[in-house]
């Protein structure tokens, strides 16, 4: 049994270092009017509570598909089944809609860069000009 | 979902909105976030129709869905370990289930279209298929609204309206979206609404870091309710308004409501009661005849509660007093407790629960023995509930947009009160432990 613990040990610094390699970072369109977000405020938008940007505008919040479980265990400490979960009591309770859901990086940018109130989530070496980073979330 | 198939879909994504996405999907190449093929001709047409519809405003890279097709449902199995009462979900229910298993209980099924003409403007139109009062499944319409939202700050919905009287309340027929197989009995199940026809405003204000909500609400009640004897209640046309604040800061929700729900139609079997009483001419027998008259009273609902949650950890409790002017309906307190744990896929909780009616015995003043005091007496004593449920259980999620859960409650029911059963033997110990498993999903 002890000779176990160094071994677990080890795996979990590895796994730990296997996720280390992507800094998710929340970004916005550049005419958003914003440069940052806090985390709660960003909780509030893609948990549906409160879809409005500190500038003003309305949020329109997008997930996406691929980094969507690692982006909602940094910012809320739950895992996907727990948000679909939360998601199920607010749609079906008529009180909105979950986030659209991009199929990759580029989308993301795409839709953030042609929105104004658009915001999502992508890994920091994806980023481009097109858009800004308003928060970052250390995995 | 551009077809019917929930479980190869990502999540809540929302329907691809070109047609011709859906009409040649790439479903080996896009995975898991990629469009199935449809199969069905009919769904087929249905669903580009739809989608052609909503084709308008809805590229790729539109952060809004213009159209959503969603559902959600329950297939459940309850078994009952006394034969002496029959046990149920909730005051809808015109059965319940005895010594055996029963897919009445739990099992329901909801379909739910949103359309979004424009950022501001939303309609929703939800159906819902269970048990109901006549015992049978015909669906009912349990949403149609159309909301208007010009800002974060401010909501005006109008049209059909689940009835959001408690925390949880508008949302008791989704089982994915909660731990338990069904919210506490011994505190959801006298409600006798669903929904309402009329509206609703919600305003939010941003206040000490935390976020506050006020909804009020007005309208129209349109349900029957079943009733251990006779014909069901109609509570179509009763006014129903209400008030909810909500805090909601870091981890935690607090909630605060007050409702009245304002009776029109008389309770079949009481008016023939009330009718006698008026008949004997005698003083005393007129004044329970007006404290017994269900109709032109208020059932006055309030609440409170708090949610906590944190990572894995997820815990509720409420309170809430029922009460009424009416014999037919004496006041009720309930509370429950909720604590649940997620571990992996398997989330573990116990609830606990418990409900108490005030009694309060009348009589005519009439010569005793008579058929009137026996009556009065038997309604009064068909109205309480007095009991309390300790449940242990566990939700699994084992693929996504699924759910399995088992629960166990040992009911203990005190003084014979079963507003809360149906058949209840004279003989019953009051006792019963109810096991229940059921699969949910909500695509």
């Amino acid at each position: 049994m002890p000779r176990l613990l160094p071994a677990a040990v080890a795996c979990l610094l590895m796994l730990a270092s296997a996720r280390a390699g992507a800094e998710l970072v929340v970004i916005a369109n550049p005419a958003s009017g914003i440069d940052r977000l806090t985390r709660d405020e960003a909780i509030n938008i893609f948990m549906g509570r409160y879809k409005k940007l500190p500038s003003g505008i309305a949020a329109l919040p997008v997930d996406e598909g691929v980094e969507k479980a690692d982006f909602y265990r940094a910012l809320v400490g739950k895992e996907l089944p727990e948000i679909q979960s939360y998601w199920a009591r607010l749609v079906f309770s008529g009180q909105g809609s979950p986030p659209r859901v991009m199929d990759d990086a580029r989308q993301v940018i795409e839709t953030v860069a042609n929105n104004k109130g658009a915001i999502g989530y992508v890994d920091r070496k994806n980023v481009t000009s097109r858009v800004r980073i308003i928060l970052a979330l250390p995995p | 979902m551009c077809d019917a198939a929930p479980t190869v879909t990502d999540g809540w994504r929302t329907p691809r909105l070109q047609a011709h996405r859906c009409l040649r999907p790439k479903a080996h190449e896009r995975g898991l976030h990629g469009v199935t093929s449809i199969r069905n001709p009919l769904a087929l047409l249905l669903v580009s129709c739809l989608l052609s519809c909503a084709n308008a405003g809805a590229a790729p890279s539109d952060p809004e869905a213009a159209v959503s097709i969603r559902g959600f449902g329950t297939l459940g199995l309850a078994h009952n370990s006394t034969g002496q009462a029959d046990f149920i979900r909730d005051f809808l229910q015109p059965e319940g289930v005895g010594n055996t298993w029963s897919g009445d209980v739990d099992s329901r099924l909801g379909l739910q279209v949103n359309a979004r003409p424009t950022h501001e403007i939303e309609a929703v139109i939800q159906a819902t298929s269970s048990y109901n009062y006549a015992g049978s499944y015909r669906p009912e319409l349990t949403w149609a609204f159309v909301s208007y939202s010009p800002s974060a700050d401010f909501k005006a919905r109008i049209g059909r309206l689940g009835w959001d009287v408690y925390m949880i309340s508008d949302t008791r027929n989704v089982g994915y979206s909660y731990l338990w197989v069904r919210p506490p009995v011994d505190y959801f199940g006298p409600l006798q609404i669903s929904h309402i026809d009329g509206a609703d405003v919600v305003v939010k204000r941003e206040l000490g870091g935390g976020l506050i909500s006020a909804k009020v609400y007005m309208g129209w009640a349109d349900q029957h309710v079943p009733t251990p004897v006779g014909d069901p209640v109609d509570l179509a046309g009763s006014r129903v308004s209400g008030v909810n604040l909500d805090f909601r800061k870091g981890d935690w929700q607090l909630r605060a409501g007050y409702t009245a729900v304002r009776i029109k139609n008389e309770v079949p079997g009481v008016d023939q009661l009330v009718a006698a009483l008026h008949g004997t001419g005698s003083p005393g027998a007129l004044r329970l005849a007006n404290d017994l008259a269900f109709a032109g009273t208020s059932i006055r609902l309030a609440s409170i509660g708090a949610v906590y949650d944190h990572g894995p950890w997820q815990s509720q409790l409420m309170f809430n007093r029922n009460s009424s002017t009416s014999l037919v309906w004496p006041t009720k307190t309930a509370g429950y407790f909720l604590v649940g744990y997620r571990a992996g896929q398997w989330t573990p909780f116990l609830s606990l629960s418990r409900t108490k009616s005030r009694l309060v015995q009348r009589a005519t003043g009439l010569p005793t023995p008579n058929p009137l005091d026996d009556a009065v007496a038997v309604t009064i004593a068909a109205s309480q509930s007095r009991q309390h449920t300790a449940s242990l259980g566990v939700r699994y999620d084992f693929m996504r947009n699924f759910d399995l859960k088992l629960q166990v409650d040992r009911i203990r029911v005190q003084d014979h009160a079963t507003l809360l059963w149906r058949n209840a033997q004279p003989g019953w110990n009051g006792r019963a432990t109810v096991v229940s498993l059921t699969l949910d999903f909500a695509f």
